[in-house]
């Protein structure tokens, strides 16, 4: 009897424990704001950095920018990340932090061999939720804790990405069209009819309104272009659509190839003129990231 | 020259080849990397593939290249002893039985395919002279270039140089004889 009732007792102890222990902890305190935080870790990001590329570890890189970020009075978390078939692929830690306006965010650094322009871009924002793909922003970039904002933000910054692909052929083949220009003045000299010369003059006029129609759709570029992390665009999952960039249709033209009618050049211009963002769509051809089947944060 | 089709030869010893894979699929859970496709076996140039991302250390793309090696060669040894206390236990003049032979062929089924590819010691190789890769981190890519530690690069420079020796003698049987020389001793025929 007596026996039976320590088991009892102490099988009750294991069950209060093992409940203690399995409970999650409460997030710590947020004590920072998000920019703040932000600048704060921009002071240290390369050590961090370091970390993660010396030790070959996410995980030894994740202890140590927790401690960094106690020792600006920030309590952290680390995070295990899971996905499918038992490989986590190159992200399987990375750190979680309350803040106050942001409440929970995860950050991650990028080692040191990865390559960037803007070291600040090294600490970038992760977007996990379950059952979606891992998704990083530069922590700078990133205005929202939301995963379809973040889908939503990657949308238009492929389609900007197209955009600019876009009219970096326009203007290699507004090149090509003024190199034709040229010969087709030099042969007119001395074969071209006073009809040819007349058509040619036409085309001529056509092609100077594109040329400056060109050159204001780049100034506008400029202006968006601070908007955008650099280097994002660094990616063989996206490809260009071609149908966004098909209609370019002046490219074939070869010297001495016959001169396109004016007509021809105008509907041919027509169509890539009036182009704008909306006739590009972004298009993925592959799905080679991986999945979060789920996450732990151990605070 | 007695050539055998290389295909012909894999299905001869296809336990060797899905364990060949299956080492790369360890490989990669051991080193955190995903696993985007495996193929262990098929009547195709190459009989069995696994693709993966590229690792984002070093250290995770040497565990992935090397272990088909430890994996082949550790099971190799381990049938071959296997094979040889059977041949102990078998009174002089008797046959061994379809156990040890079995035994045999799976041990030189696994010695045959032990050794990592030649696409795999270059992919390495290019790691550990610093060249630019492309890696996948979380959904993006980034280029990397890779710093060695020199530990790595004395002793995996000249292992892959030999691994692709031996590779490149395999038409003259040289995976065959390396094969046989790692189980006959073991077994006691030489």
């Amino acid at each position: 009897m007596r026996k039976s009732f320590v088991c009892v007792l102490v099988g009750l102890i294991l069950v209060v424990l093992s409940a203690i222990g399995c409970s999650p902890k409460p997030a710590p305190d947020a004590v920072v704001t998000y920019n703040e935080m932000l600048l704060n870790i921009y002071s240290f990001i390369g050590d961090v950095s370091s970390e993660f590329y010396v030790n070959e570890s996410d995980r030894s890189g994740v202890i140590y920018f927790l401690d960094r970020l106690r020792e600006m009075g920030v309590n952290g978390g680390g995070v295990d990340i899971s996905g499918k078939m038992g490989a986590r692929g190159n992200l399987d830690y990375c750190v979680a932090v309350n803040t106050v306006d942001r409440k929970i965010i995860f950050l991650t650094v990028l080692p040191q061999s990865i390559e960037i322009e803007d070291e600040e871009q090294r600490l970038q924002f992760v977007y996990l939720v379950k059952g979606e793909k891992i998704g990083l922003l530069p922590a700078k970039f990133a205005m929202s804790n939301d995963y379809s904002w973040y889908n939503n933000y990657l949308d238009e910054i492929y389609a900007f990405y197209d955009y600019c692909k876009y009219l970096g052929e326009l203007g290699d083949a507004l090149d090509r069209l003024g190199k034709s220009i040229d010969n087709f003045r030099i042969m007119s000299i001395f074969s071209a009819s006073q009809s040819d010369i007349n058509r040619a003059n036409v085309v001529v006029a056509k092609y100077n309104e594109y040329i400056e129609s060109y050159n204001r759709q780049i100034d506008d570029l400029q202006g968006e272009l601070d908007k955008y992390p650099e280097n994002i665009f660094y990616v063989e999952e996206y490809t260009i659509n071609p149908y966004g960039v098909a209609p370019i249709p002046i490219s074939p033209i070869t010297i001495p190839a016959p001169f396109p009618t004016v007509d021809q050049l105008e509907s041919q211009m027509s169509r890539i003129v009036n182009l704008n963002r909306g006739d590009f769509k972004v298009e993925r051809v592959t799905e080679k990231n991986f999945v979060v089947s789920g996450f732990k944060i151990r605070w | 020259m007695f050539l055998i089709p290389g295909e012909l030869i894999a299905i001869l010893t296809f336990p060797g080849v899905v364990l060949h894979e299956f080492a790369h699929q360890v490989g990669c859970m051991l080193a955190k990397t995903k696993v985007e496709k495996v193929c262990y076996f098929r009547l195709k140039n190459p009989c069995g593939y696994v693709i993966h991302e590229q690792p984002i250390y070093i250290s995770r793309s040497v565990i992935i290249t090397l272990l088909p090696i430890v994996f082949g060669y550790g099971t190799t040894i381990i049938l071959a002893i296997c094979a040889r206390g059977i041949l102990w236990s078998t009174p002089f003049g008797y046959s061994p039985g379809l156990v040890f032979y079995f035994l045999i062929w799976l041990a030189f089924s696994a010695a045959m395919h032990a050794l990592s590819s030649d696409e795999d010691i270059d992919s390495l190789w290019r790691m550990l002279a610093g060249h630019r890769q492309v890696v996948q981190v979380g959904g993006r890519f980034y280029e990397v270039s890779f710093s060695s530690p020199i530990v790595y690069r004395i002793v995996l420079f000249p292992l892959g140089g030999i691994i692709k020796l031996i590779n490149a003698l395999r038409p003259f049987w040289a995976d065959a004889i390396v094969s046989f020389f790692i189980i006959a001793p073991i077994v006691g025929w030489i």
